[in-house]
């Protein structure tokens, strides 16, 4: 009776209206400033460029992790001290912006029948997830991006997207050597300008990092698949998977660290334990040519010094627009053939019965040694080489090659790339490895000297999806299950 | 429409010649007060159906010249009944006003401009007159409800021209970060837009802290309106008395009525103000130490000087030291002149002025002028039909003082007291700074780094009444607010090639943003009102009505980055170009009804409802009705106290309403939108949204309950006017923050009740009342406290802002609640010292309750003192409760400006206890990095958030008019003089800038921050005006 008295009521009311039909005048809901569908290709450039930047945002971290970098007393200074580290833009750019777009891509383009899509959506997928995974352990994908549907994903573990990873690189094989996609990349693919092969490398390089992600675990076997997948990698620096910034779309590194540089806002700077690495310091007699492409000591007449981890003072060099990797159109490297030869020196070390403490191996993991440090020095554009490569300490011949010197060189090779954390934290930040690693100054108490080994999950992650994280949560120190 | 009003305006001219043919008899006599029989003075004399008229003088004498000895004289004084008295012939008469027991007849203007008589009302309603708009001399109008009003807030916008002021009536109603907690404005019936829109100002890449998306204390758009023009603003309050308005009064109502021609004379009103202002209140800062680190002057390895910080050696013998926070700001002037002319007669009245007001900030470089014309009108073409209209233009703009991170007060807080401000150019036009490449001139960033609004606006509105019946009214009314606001936003690049450029530019190579914001509203209201006498002791009126609104913008943004000719400043001379567009479209469809019946004049019931239909609802809920019930009982009336000298008048009140609010629109459905950064070189991309609507999206349900009185004693020289009350907003529209790995970061879904519920007194006084002297007393008084009583299982808190100091809510908390790191501390409270000596801060994952940016109560006194002529007001606000964090404050502790940083190098042992429990025997020294580094000093809530209660003369004026002794023989009908002054004194604990100075603009709801906005200031203003 109410609801109907109700109803009249409204009715009556209706009546007054002087508008013909009040629906059609309410029917403008539908958003003019956003699209309902967009074409794959619209939708690939964005994950590539969120991908890039998900490596800076996570590399502003591990860099200092790694020690290629220090923080300023006015940067992240606390998570340099291994203090409540959570890299909580890097979670988001990664799941948001990366992951949650690959996703909608993966499927869109399956549906479509565009396998080319599939396949670089999933190459993209499984580099984020192992980007996510080394750093945070275990992370949601299985569950993921299902929207309202599961506002809580649990967490798969690290081992399950290991394995994840590889699949996804196997389905992208599948899916890249197919002949026909309905719809085919071209300018949209900011990496490789729709160039499928240098796809189908990328994705035999990615499998070929997992696989040695696993080495300390898996030992030998593990050494050789890497080797297998080496086989069809990347193969050359023209291959390397980079983004290509340019003077519009500033690199980030520029854009967030160079520019603060001339403006007061000190944040981060090469540190100490990288820059002894290169400067005549820890190896005495040896200085790297590489040293100014890494890092500016501006009007500096001094050595190149780096900042002390912990402390943020003592250094002499920044990353200025006058480095190589923080020019405004620098290219931001994610998977390098330099990265690929070591690897492979690595990864020939360990398979031709190798340890941490055992010297010389054979010439092939040599000349890989060599070659990573050639293509570094080729893609930087270091014009007199040779007086590096030909020094004794560098050229130590076969016979003398340690894993030290390979891991030492991949650390350089590897600036600003959260893949150098991952081979830190593999040789236990081993000072017998990369020599001059220590513990930063003022080091997190709670961790009783013990090195950082994974990021906290964001506290915003905590508070949306409590239950899932509590079950996978781990301290700071607590090590990747990779990492034995 | 404009040759109506010409017609009007000749009809009125005519008019007055008539009555200036017939006058030829004379009648005077004496007006004087019933109660003591003394004079009343300039009571009105006017011979009824003419203009013809005059006033009475000291004595209350008076003197006229009547058409006819049959004449009618109207004898009218403000506190008096109006009384008639037929001349019948007499040439002598004098006449006895009764003092008006005024608020028992008092009328109001409530929901949809309508005037009721204030004692049939079931809820609170205040009103705030033209009289004290213009003694608030300030020209946006929301600010003179500023301490006027119990329960509102308004929460002025400091010292830029033209700033923004933000104001809420009895808390905060939602729990959204995004949502509008503002009232709707509503002028002569039209709902008009409030909205501040903050627009994108920031380059692609720059050195701008993440969350400094406020550069600008942008306008709110009722500062459009020439608070002149206003006759009245009556604020309604509860959700009883908006839920006419429906849902987009659910935060409350302002409604604006602005002035009309009455029948007689053509009024002419001059006047003529002129204001100064200074800065209100600045920190102190330390003198003993010069710019430096670690107490010595440095240098860089090439030898040129190295500063920035203010931690260097002692200041020495000729050292300079300069107050910079005095010295940047100069005098701000302010110039108002305002023309109108007023008149009709009874077939036809109108109303025109023409303003122009004119200020410069106290920051250089700072201003803000508005022009606007009006005109409003009224016809009665026959007894049953009349059309009104209004139309105004208002043309405001300014340059905007540039707040925000990298704004001035950032760059002025960390200036160094060693080097003059004022000392920033360089002879090739670059900036001076002492330390080039890490600091801003914040004097050379107001010159160069400028935002100029250009807003044009047109509101009008036309309207027809027309009586099918004596018993039976049909209104109509359409009305349009439309504006544009052309915003050009300059960083110049380097100046010639290879000069350096402000920090803001230095990853662009300078910028120019042009923003085109295209703003429209259209509202269409009608009704139907019925009345009918059922006895003579019960009658009922019933209205229906139908209301029709849409409102859309357009914001268009185009922003071009890197000069290539120095000096050139436009779109054409940028490399790189972005350009975003943002349209909104949202109407709504309103039916109500109104019903009321009284009993005896006494009892009074009123029911409404109001069923409302949106576009920004999913179609199935879209449409929702909602009831309000309301009463009033005014017992002194069967009790027959009216005439009882201690006790006479008192009335109950008691409501019940429910209102409906919708949502902004667009927010269902799944869309993929421009990729942030894009186009990349030459591809554009696209993503899908991480924001996500739930499709069953409902509408939020406030309900609220209102009680009240209004009680009068000896003769309503005292009345005292209570209101509690209680609102529920239940099935709030939030955008809950979701697990980022879901793929969406936010799902709007109806989640979470928030309460608030609260006291207001309004307690009005007159202690003497005296032929020549008057003494006045409005007290008012209001709190309010929220309480979330829930938000969704899945989200155990709502993040408003986050900036060291964070804005939040959780179950059980309140609206305003802030969170930070304190100084950890024993049971027994005494502070815990670590094993170096220096106290400890709880950790930063999880932050600890530290305050409330809400004040616990607030309260005015306006206190007014009239003798003869003259006539003294003042308004003492008085603010209890209510912290902030001095965002700016920080600055000046980490560069050693602060006179808290004074200390520095000194030994001291803390006073505290160690971990064990046993007094802290360390000594320390305060070495620069104790107020440098982060995670210990100067991230201690302990430091950064401060009381901010504070008591201030908000509004003090003095104003002599004229006696018509003087007056009479001249063509002016009064002369006016006045000087009123602007926050003349504070006491505040508070040390810094003046609190009231929020970092985010008027649009934010992000309470509790400070410091990087332009500080309020303290004005002087001389006011002359004049009626003909």
């Amino acid at each position: 009776m109410l609801q109907l008295t109700k109803k009249y009521i409204q009715l009556g009311l209706v009546a007054l209206l002087p508008l013909a039909s009040c629906d059609s005048y309410l029917d403008v809901n539908d958003d003019p400033n956003r699209a309902k569908a967009v074409s794959s290709d619209a939708l690939l450039s964005p994950i590539i460029v969120a991908t890039a930047e998900g490596h800076y945002s996570l590399a502003i971290y591990t860099s200092m992790f790694a020690q290629q970098l220090a923080a300023y007393p006015s940067g992240f200074q606390q998570a340099d001290q291994h203090i409540d580290v959570r890299a909580n833009t890097a979670f988001n750019t990664l799941y948001l912006n990366s992951l949650n777009n690959a996703d909608v891509l993966v499927k869109q383009a399956a549906a479509e029948g565009s396998s080319h899509y599939v396949g670089i959506g999933k190459v993209l997928q499984a580099l984020n997830l192992g980007l996510l995974s080394d750093t945070w352990g275990a992370v949601p994908f299985s569950q993921a991006f299902q929207g309202p549907l599961e506002l809580t994903p649990a967490y798969d573990s690290q081992e399950q997207i290991y394995t994840t990873i590889q699949r996804l690189l196997d389905e992208a094989l599948v899916e890249l050597q197919k002949p026909t996609s309905t719809v085919r990349p071209g300018g949209d693919d900011l990496i490789y300008g729709g160039k499928i092969s240098s796809w189908i490398k990328a994705a035999n390089s990615l499998k070929a990092r997992y696989a040695i992600h696993l080495v300390e675990k898996d030992g030998v076997a593990a050494a050789n698949n890497a080797l297998t997948y080496l086989a069809n990698g990347i193969s050359s620096n023209l291959e390397d998977m980079q983004v290509v910034y340019n003077d519009k779309n500033l690199n980030p590194w520029n854009r967030n660290i160079a520019i603060g540089t001339t403006t007061g806002n000190f944040i981060t700077a090469p540190s100490s334990t990288l820059i002894n690495l290169m400067n005549g310091i820890t190896y005495p007699g040896l200085v790297d040519p590489r040293l100014p492409f890494l890092a500016d000591k501006g009007t500096s007449t001094a050595n190149y010094a780096g900042l002390r981890n912990g402390l943020g003072t003592g250094g002499n060099t920044n990353i200025t627009a006058n480095t190589w990797y923080a020019k405004p159109n620098s290219p931001l490297l994610m998977v390098t053939f330099s990265e690929m030869k070591f690897i492979e020196a690595e990864a020939r070390f360990i398979a031709n019965g190798g340890t941490r403490t055992s010297v010389g191996s054979t010439p092939e993991a040599y000349a890989a040694y060599l070659a990573g440090i050639n293509a570094h020095m080729d893609k930087l554009g270091v014009a007199n080489k040779s007086e590096y490569l030909n020094n004794p300490q560098v050229a130590v011949g076969a016979e003398n090659l340690t894993l030290s010197l390979i891991m030492k060189e991949k650390l350089i090779a590897l600036y600003l790339n959260p893949e150098a954390w991952v081979d830190v934290r593999r040789y236990d930040y081993a000072s017998a490895i990369y020599p001059g690693m220590a513990l930063p100054a003022n080091h997190n108490p709670a961790l009783n000297g013990q090195f950082i080994r994974r990021v906290l999950y964001p506290e915003s992650e905590g508070a949306r999806n409590a239950e899932e994280v509590a079950k996978v949560t781990k301290g700071l120190a607590e090590k990747m299950f990779w990492d034995l | 429409m404009k040759k109506i009003y010409f017609l009007l305006i000749l009809l009125c001219i005519l008019c007055r010649m008539e009555d200036l043919a017939a006058q030829d008899q004379k009648v005077s006599g004496r007006v004087l007060s019933a109660a003591d029989g003394t004079p009343v003075i300039g009571a009105s004399v006017v011979v009824k159906g003419t203009t013809n008229g005059t006033n009475t003088d000291v004595d209350g004498n008076y003197t006229l010249s009547i058409p006819s000895p049959n004449a009618t004289l109207v004898i009218s004084f403000i506190g008096y009944t109006t009384q008639e008295v037929a001349v019948n012939g007499r040439t002598s008469l004098n006449i006895s006003l009764k003092a008006d027991v005024q608020a028992l007849q008092e009328v109001v203007v409530t929901a949809f401009g309508r005037e009721q008589e204030k004692r049939t009302l079931g809820y609170s309603v205040q009103e705030v007159g033209a009289a004290q708009i213009a003694q608030t001399q300030n020209p946006n109008v929301v600010n003179s409800l500023q301490g006027r009003v119990a329960g509102v807030q308004v929460l002025g916008s400091g010292g830029t021209p033209g700033a923004g002021s933000r104001i809420q009536i009895r808390g905060i109603n939602s729990l959204s970060p995004g949502a509008n907690n503002q009232p709707l404005f509503v002028i002569d019936g039209i709902a008009i837009s409030n909205e501040t829109i903050a627009g994108n100002q920031l380059p692609s890449a720059g050195s701008n802290a993440v969350n400094s998306a406020e550069q600008f204390a942008f306008t709110n758009r009722a500062a459009d309106i020439n608070p002149e023009d206003v006759e009245s603003m009556t604020v309604l309050k509860g959700a009883a008395a908006t839920a006419l308005y429906g849902l987009r009064a659910a935060n409350g109502a302002i409604i604006i009525t602005t002035k009309k021609g009455r029948a007689g004379a053509t009024t002419v009103t001059l006047s003529s103000n002129f204001g100064i202002d200074n800065i209100n209140k600045t920190p102190e800062v330390q003198t003993r130490y010069r710019e430096g680190l670690s107490g010595r002057l440095r240098t860089t390895s090439t030898g040129a000087p190295n500063r920035f910080q203010t931690f260097g050696p002692p200041v020495a013998g000729d050292d300079v030291v300069y107050d910079n926070f005095k010295d940047f700001f100069q005098t701000g002037t302010r110039f108002d002149n305002n023309v109108s002319i007023s008149g009709g007669n009874e077939k036809a009245t109108f109303h025109t002025s023409l303003s122009h007001y004119n200020q410069e900030g106290i920051v250089p470089n700072s201003d803000w002028a508005r022009t606007t014309v009006k005109l409003g009108g009224n016809v009665n073409f026959s007894e049953k039909f009349a059309v009104n209209g209004t139309v105004s233009y208002s043309q405001s703009g300014g340059n905007k003082a540039a707040s925000g991170d990298k704004g001035i007060m950032s760059a002025l807080n960390y200036h160094t007291t060693t080097f003059d401000v004022n000392d920033y150019l360089n002879p090739d036009g670059t900036m001076k700074v002492y330390s080039p490449g890490v600091i801003d001139n914040p004097r050379y960033l107001a010159e160069n780094s400028t935002l100029k609004d250009d807003v044009n606006r047109v509101i009008g509105n036309v309207g027809f009444n027309y009586d099918f019946k004596p018993w039976l009214r049909f209104n109509y009314k359409i009305g349009a607010d439309v504006y544009s606001d052309n915003r050009n936003r300059l960083v110049p690049g380097p100046i010639f090639q290879g000069a350096p450029t402000l920090d803001i530019a230095a990853g662009t190579g300078g910028f120019l943003v042009e923003e085109r914001v295209n703003y429209r509203e259209i509202t269409s209201n009608a009704f139907l009102t019925a009345e009918h006498s059922f006895t003579e002791d019960i009658n009922a009126s019933l209205m229906i009505g139908n209301s029709v609104e849409g409102q859309y913008s357009d914001i268009l943004n185009t922003r071009g980055e890197r000069f290539t000719v120095p000096l050139f400043y436009h779109l054409s001379n940028t490399a790189n170009v972005f350009t975003s567009n943002a349209i909104s479209d949202r109407r709504l469809i309103g039916a109500f009804f109104d019903a009321k019946v009284d009993y005896k004049n006494y009892l009074f019931l009123n029911v409404t409802g109001r069923n409302d239909w949106t576009s920004t609802l999913p179609k199935k809920n879209r449409s929702f009705f909602y009831p309000s019930v309301s009463t009033s009982f005014v017992f002194s009336e069967p009790l027959a106290l009216s005439d009882n000298r201690i006790f006479n008048f008192g009335k109950v009140r008691a409501s019940w309403a429910k209102v409906g609010k919708d949502t902004q629109p667009y927010r269902v459905g799944t869309y993929f939108g421009a990729a942030n950064g894009f186009p990349f070189g030459n591809r554009n991309g696209f993503v899908v949204s991480t924001t996500l609507g739930d499709p069953e999206l409902r509408p939020e349900k406030t309900t609220s309950i209102e009680f009240g009185s209004e009680l009068h004693f000896l003769a309503s020289r005292l009345i005292i006017d209570a209101t509690y009350y209680r609102s529920n907003s239940k099935d709030q529209i939030i955008p809950v923050p979701t697990s980022v790995t879901s793929g969406i970061t936010n799902y709007t879904t109806n989640a979470g009740e928030i309460q608030n519920t609260g006291v207001e007194l309004l307690i009005t006084g007159t202690p003497v009342r005296t032929s020549n002297f008057n003494w006045d007393v409005v007290l008012n008084w209001s709190t309010n406290e929220s309480e979330v009583k829930s938000i969704t299982p899945a989200v155990p808190e709502i993040i408003f802002q986050d900036d060291r100091i964070m804005n939040k809510l959780v179950v059980g908390g309140s609206a305003g609640d802030l969170y930070g790191r304190v100084y950890q501390r024993d049971a027994q409270g005494r502070l815990l010292i670590g094993a170096n000596g220096f106290p400890t801060l709880t950790p930063a994952t999880a932050l600890v309750k530290v305050g409330n940016a809400l004040p616990d109560w607030q309260g005015g006194i306006t206190n007014t003192i009239t003798w003869k002529g003259l006539s003294l007001s003042a308004l003492l606000e008085i603010r209890q409760g209510g912290d902030v964090y001095d965002v700016s404050m920080r600055n000046r502790i980490r560069n050693g400006i602060d006179i808290r940083t004074e200390n520095r190098y000194q030994q001291i042992i803390f006073n505290g206890v160690n971990a064990a429990g046993e007094p802290n025997t360390i000594p320390v020294i305060l070495e620069e990095g104790f107020y440098r580094n982060s995670g210990g000093f100067n991230d201690a809530a302990d430091v950064l958030l401060q009381d901010a209660s504070w008591v201030r003369l908000r509004n003090a004026q003095l104003a002599y008019t004229l006696p018509t002794s003087l007056t009479g023989r001249t063509p002016f009908k009064s002369v006016r003089f006045s000087l009123t002054g602007t926050n003349l004194f504070l006491l505040t604990p508070f040390e810094g800038f003046d609190p009231e100075t929020p970092t985010y603009g008027s649009g934010s709801n992000a309470l509790g921050y400070t410091g990087y906005g332009i500080p309020a200031v303290r004005s002087y203003t001389f006011g002359l005006n004049v009626t003909l």
